[in-house]
């Protein structure tokens, strides 16, 4: 898997405009976003830094599980293209909001987890961790952006923009499927 | 469900489940038994025993035979009976106990069928494929033994070759020996590696004599045209074709960025491959998403080609493949084929490979080529 092809991915799993639908509608919307990334990347910085045992403990080549993520992926593009985004009720109160629903099950995909792990056997733990934080870190910059009415346009663009990384997500899905099918 | 913290919570944990069941139904734990090269090479000596025992006085091979009611199958191939050959002459090169007698009867068999045509051209049969295959079991023998008393024999094939490449580099599949003529149109997915590597060696052996521009020219056309032209899908894993550009490289000449290319992606294919058979299982589950074991041949098809990409990897810092990964792939052919050899106090069953209760004699060549090849990339004990 090229860097570039995880960046993508990486992006489009997080998917920040449609995270941001399991934010509070409070002004704490900032606070639990990064609260619910920051716990996202401390329950996944085991994942990656103990990927390759991992693949080895499973007997599962790299390559392997590249198809494997990249199926994966595809599925769960195909499915957010067409779900209905998340909403912040039910939830947590106050700032737990960024375990339940920001952290899991909005960010703490299978998919994701997934990604992190293939990422850090090909490119390290340290590589995957990072691009994971980057990713993770748009979620609390989208949700700086005020809060709109939900028949607005901000709402409509949101929602267009979250289906639209849903559709990128399958694309990069089938390029990480491809990559492991044609490695060695 | 959804309506409450608890509902929302099942839900991300029933998407986590169907999340696994896609992971787990798409990657499965690939088998790979590890073993040492000197478990490799006793299973290549029960494999050429089981060839050598089990050949006729005339030199033929015993072709096919089914473990199950105990019988002779009908039936022979001449490209594997040179194929086989090959395997034999490769495992004398080594040192391994009974190839040597059991080649020269087959290399007589195989003398005994040549075609005389025009132009003091022979030919092993109207499948091109085996006088490539010949020639490259004559070359392993010149090598191994330093007899040049095939000399002549192995230029009048090479002549017979030569004579089978197209303007393009397409090979011809079939030639009329009445007619000492091509069969309009024949082609096959094998017989253009075979030839690839029948003529290099001839270069490599007698590097004056031209014989490296048809072999360049095939080469060229199976890089660039052959997968449009005759079979897209599925594929063609051609593991002849890995030994003739290891032996191209081996010349020494520069492989073109085509022939580095398509190298690379036959190197993917012999991986993708290699993962996916060591996935299947003979029982379980398992045994139904991933069918079968497929044929011995088969997988030691892919032994032979990696050994091949192996090799030219080795010599040509062009080749873009990870050498790791390829060692890794070369050497789990090698444990699953130890592990599928059977064990036997039948000769007819000892040292051979079956699938579904029959082998057949080019289980055993491939099986033995690749496990030979492996012994590069295995550790001593």
């Amino acid at each position: 898997m090229t860097l570039a092809l995880f960046v993508l991915a990486a992006l489009c799993a997080v998917n920040a405009p449609r995270s941001r639908g399991a934010l509070p509608v409070t002004d704490e919307r900032g606070p639990v976003a990064t609260i619910g990334g920051a716990l996202t990347l401390l329950v996944l910085v085991p994942v990656a830094a103990f990927a390759d045992p991992l693949l080895d403990l499973v007997d599962i080549s790299p390559a392997t599980a590249r198809i494997a993520t990249g199926l994966l992926l595809v599925v769960t593009g195909i499915l957010l293209v067409g779900w209905p985004m998340p909403r912040p009720e039910p939830s947590l109160p106050g700032r737990r909001a960024a375990l339940v629903p920001v952290a899991f099950p909005t960010l703490l995909t299978p998919g994701l987890a997934l990604l992190v792990l293939t990422a850090a056997a090909d490119h390290t733990a340290v590589v995957s961790l990072v691009v994971l934080a980057v990713a993770l870190a748009t979620v609390p910059a989208i949700a700086m952006i005020p809060a709109r009415p939900p028949d607005s346009t901000q709402h409509r663009v949101l929602d267009g923009s979250a289906r639209v990384l849903a559709g990128v997500l399958v694309l990069a899905g089938f390029g990480l499927l491809f990559d492991g099918v044609f490695d060695v | 469900m959804g309506t409450t913290v608890r509902g929302r919570v099942g839900a991300g944990l029933l998407a986590w489940v169907g999340g696994l069941a896609v992971v787990a139904a798409t990657a499965h734990p690939e088998g790979c038994p590890t073993i040492t090269a000197d478990e490799a090479m006793a299973s290549a000596q029960a494999g050429i025993d089981w060839i050598a025992e089990n050949q006729a006085a005339d030199g033929r091979f015993l072709y096919r035979y089914d473990r199950d009611d105990g019988e002779v199958l009908p039936g022979y191939n001449y490209v594997r009976h040179a194929g086989t050959l090959l395997a034999l002459e490769q495992a004398a090169a080594v040192g391994l106990d009974n190839a040597t007698p059991a080649a020269e009867r087959a290399t007589a068999f195989a003398i005994d069928e040549l075609t005389e045509l025009d132009g003091d051209r022979w030919a092993f049969t109207a499948d091109t494929g085996g006088t490539g295959l010949l020639v490259a079991a004559l070359v392993e023998h010149r090598r191994a033994t330093g007899s040049t008393a095939s000399d002549p024999l192995l230029r009048g094939l090479g002549r017979f070759l030569a004579g089978t490449v197209t303007e393009r580099g397409a090979v011809v599949a079939l030639w009329d020996l009445e007619a000492d003529e091509p069969v309009a149109g024949s082609r096959s997915p094998f017989f253009t590696g075979e030839i690839l590597w029948a003529l290099a060696r001839l270069h490599a052996e007698f590097p004056d004599e031209g014989w490296d521009e048809p072999a360049r020219r095939i080469s060229a056309y199976l890089a660039t045209e052959r997968d449009d032209t005759e079979r897209r899908l599925p594929p063609v894993s051609d593991h002849w074709g890995a030994y003739g550009w290891d032996e191209i490289s081996a010349w020494p000449a520069e492989l073109t960025d085509d022939e580095l290319a398509y190298a690379e992606r036959q190197a993917g294919l012999f991986g993708l491959q290699v993962r996916y058979e060591s996935q299947r299982r003979a029982s379980g589950l398992v045994a139904l998403t991933r069918g079968p074991f497929a044929l011995t041949a088969g997988v030691g098809t892919l032994g032979e080609g990696l050994g091949g990409i192996h090799r030219l990897a080795e010599r040509d810092p062009d080749l873009d493949v990870d050498r790791e990964d390829v060692a890794d792939r070369l050497a789990c052919v090698a444990g699953i084929l130890v592990e599928r050899q059977t064990q036997s106090d039948d000769p007819r069953l000892d040292g051979a490979w079956f699938r579904q209760g029959i082998t057949q004699v080019d289980d055993q060549q491939h099986a033995i080529s690749a496990l030979l090849a492996a012994t590069a990339v295995l550790e001593d004990p």
